[in-house]
């Protein structure tokens, strides 16, 4: 049960040279991968404060279930206005299951296998990332 | 030469029993590759139909419609010859596991831009030779060439940068998502013993949700009668609060817990509001921590007492302070966890990587200043010129002016340390710049640069911007002790704000000294052309302030400064009015 550490001989020339084109090249990737990142990081700078909020609509649309208060439906309609502005959608959940944007918590019977019967918790994507998959019940042919 | 360079690129996996994760060596410096869903770490669930094989999150939001075909914690079958049937078709656990592998090459391989070939894989310290074997086999199925398999308490120590070729023994405390193991290791001669393992194979912070899971069914039941376990959307919604619950309670001493419309009874919605105190947390996964003592005690008993000089922690659950109280109160010894739990060992696999692969042998093993460095200015304070933790070799220059009118020479006391003062940090050398042209105060500028190089080694120089005269000093930096660099670093928390205070008087002073020293100059120059009346106001300010200044308040004197600053301005003002005036009366004339 040891690891064992390997040998240090002393480098050749041509070993250094390697090297140096390896961490140039190194570099050279990294410059281009940190652009891309930050490219990233540009889009999706809401995501934290974003995902942090999707309980809060949850919890909106709950309220409105139950208490049906223009009001209240009006204040939801202009905060999810703002978000949308920032690239926030909800994933569709008008198809059949995919497990890239849905999560199945149930099977239920049905009259085929993968229908979706029931939206559970609303799924979202930020700037067609997903933030959120939407929490399903999915039909099985029995 | 781009292509050739990337050839050998050693990715390095842990490849877990609940997660697992992908390293990659960037610039000298281990790093976590994010899979295509965007974290940090995989889970270890693979769904396998007819049509298709899914892994990581996507494999397990399908799981509830696939759950004969969706295969989870497969590590814990390694080595077997146990085969899952899915569809009529028989997976050894070496194949589940190289989906889970090739999930994360390909993951790699996205990331990097290229394709990857080589890796190193961690597996328990107390993996046989059939579950090793097991995992290399593995590897070549998702088409890896595995460099070597190397134990997870020995990835983690490389991650923690313990050095092997120095002696000591230290102690790995992993405590994962579904897994707890400790090992001892013994480190020296370029090599990793592993001198013990214990732990338990069925513990993990899953374990710790569920706790808190049952807890909030039986405070909401007490108040509303109902049965949450009955409902599987309020069992979903429970599930993400513990969670939650368990992150914050590590960082404060309560949380609150509340799931509006939890359930919908006869009598109408039922919202869940619990307040969860660490206290409380603690107590309801009593037994849950009780159950990681033992383990650790029969490590240190197999390894014959040693003398740890270390303790590391890996694994997310040792986030939880009570777990690092724990792990303290029995090893007698504070346990490091200055490296992020969950990558750890995936980061210490892609170091063992670029051993193998000679790229940390090739590329210089960049080092840091463990002190700050700075020099002394005015009122015995400390300029900072390079931060601790700087990656050497690195220079930095700042430029610094005379303090005294007719100013000829400067004095440079080359200062290490974390406090505000100089006399409080350590004096690693001194010289003096002379020659400097007499001029006021402010108007002699001295460049001071400080240049370490890949030893450690500090250069430290001084230039007259007016005559280029230049004056150096080499003194070395590292002649502290690791005890020493630690007591400097913790005083200097400890007196932070007294410091603080005291720069901040001292920098008041200076200013106050300054404002007076040039508003006396101008009042000399100019006291035949402006009113008696608004030099004798500066005057009534500048004794305030001067009373302001032997008070030593901070804050009376900054209050002293901009009534003074305010009184001042008017000289200058009433200058300009009477140039003005005289300019429109001799326009006139």
């Amino acid at each position: 049960m040891t690891d064992n550490n390997d040998s240090k001989s002393p480098m050749t020339e041509t070993e250094y040279v390697l090297a140096i084109q390896r961490v140039q090249a190194e570099l050279e990737n990294f410059r281009k991968r940190t652009e891309k990142e930050k490219s990233d990081v540009i889009a999706n700078a809401n995501l934290n404060l974003i995902s942090n909020l999707l309980p809060v609509l949850d919890n909106f649309e709950l309220s409105l279930k139950y208490a049906n208060d223009k009001g209240v439906e009006m204040i939801y309609n202009e905060l999810f206005k703002v978000l949308a502005k920032e690239g926030l959608s909800i994933v569709d959940t008008n198809c059949d299951f995919d497990a890239n944007i849905h999560e199945a918590i149930a099977q239920v019977p049905g009259d085929r296998d993968g229908k979706i019967v029931e939206v559970v918790q609303k799924g979202f994507l930020l700037n067609g990332r997903l933030l959120r998959a939407s929490k399903v019940k999915v039909s099985r042919l029995i | 030469m781009e292509e050739k360079a990337n050839i050998n690129k050693i990715i390095g996996i842990d490849l877990g029993t609940t997660f697992s994760a992908v390293s990659v060596m960037e610039g000298g410096v281990p790093k976590i590759i994010p899979n295509t869903e965007g974290h940090n770490t995989t889970p270890s669930v693979v769904s396998v139909s007819s049509e298709e094989v899914v892994v990581g999150e996507v494999a397990k939001r399908g799981a509830a419609l696939n759950p004969k075909g969706t295969i989870r914690s497969i590590k814990r079958l390694m080595g077997t010859k146990k085969m899952t049937n899915v569809n009529g078709k028989d997976y050894s656990p070496e194949e589940v596991s190289a989906m889970v592998l090739k999930k994360l090459k390909k993951d790699a391989e996205a990331y990097l831009g290229h394709e990857v070939t080589d890796a190193v894989i961690t597996v328990p310290a107390y993996f046989g030779d059939a579950q090793r074997n097991a995992t290399k086999d593995a590897g070549v199925v998702a088409g890896l060439n595995v460099k070597r398999i190397v134990n997870e308490p020995t990835a983690a120590a490389l991650a923690y940068g313990l050095n092997k070729e120095e002696d000591h023994t230290i102690l790995v405390f992993d405590f994962g998502g579904g897994t707890f193991d400790v090992s001892i290791l013994e480190l020296g001669g370029g090599m990793f013993e592993v001198k013990s393992t214990s732990g338990d194979n069925y513990l993990g912070g899953d374990d710790i949700d569920d706790a808190i899971i049952t807890y909030l069914i039986e405070e909401f039941k007490k108040e509303n009668k109902y049965d949450l376990k009955k409902d599987i959307v309020a069992m979903q919604k429970l599930k993400e609060a513990a969670e939650n619950a368990k992150i914050e309670l590590s960082s404060s001493d309560e949380t609150k817990v509340a799931i509006p419309y939890i359930i919908t009874a006869e009598d109408g919605p039922k919202h869940l509001d619990v307040t969860l105190t660490k206290v409380k947390f603690e107590e309801i996964c009593r037994e849950i921590f009780e159950k990681l003592k033992a383990p650790i005690r029969q490590a240190i008993k197999d390894a014959k007492n040693p003398k740890l000089d270390k303790i590391i922690l890996v694994g997310g659950s040792t986030r939880i302070p009570k777990v690092r109280e724990l792990v303290e109160e029995i090893t007698g010894m504070a346990p490091d966890h200055s490296v992020n739990p969950d990558e750890a060992v995936s980061l210490g696999a892609v170091i063992q990587g670029a051993i193998i692969s000679g790229e940390v042998k090739d590329v210089l093993l960049l080092d840091v200043t463990s002190l700050t460095l700075g020099i002394e200015t005015q009122g015995g304070l400390r300029s900072t010129l390079i931060e601790r933790n700087t990656t050497i070799p690195t220079r930095k220059s700042d430029i610094f002016v005379t303090t005294d009118d007719g100013q000829t020479s400067v004095t440079i006391n080359v200062l290490q340390g974390e406090r505000e003062f100089a006399a409080d940090n350590q004096s690693l050398g001194e010289f003096v710049l002379d020659g400097l042209l007499p001029a006021p105060r402010g108007h002699a500028k001295v460049e001071v640069a400080f240049d370490i190089d890949t030893d450690g080694i500090v250069s430290v120089s001084a230039k007259d911007l007016a005559t280029g005269k230049e004056q150096k000093i080499t003194v070395t930096g590292g002649s502290l002790t690791e005890e020493e660099i630690q007591k400097m670093i913790n005083d200097s928390k400890s007196h932070k704000a007294e410091d603080e205070e005291k720069r901040d008087l001292i920098l008041a002073e200076n200013e106050a000294m300054a404002i007076i020293q040039s508003t006396a100059n101008m009042m000399e120059e100019y006291k035949d052309k402006v009113d008696p009346l608004i030099l004798g106001n500066v005057e009534v300010e500048m004794k305030n302030l001067i009373k302001a200044m032997n008070s030593k308040n901070t804050k009376k004197i900054v209050k002293g400064i901009d009534s003074f600053k305010e009184a001042g301005e008017q000289i200058g003002i009433s200058i300009y009015a009477n140039a003005e005036e005289a300019a429109a009366a001799q326009a006139k004339a």
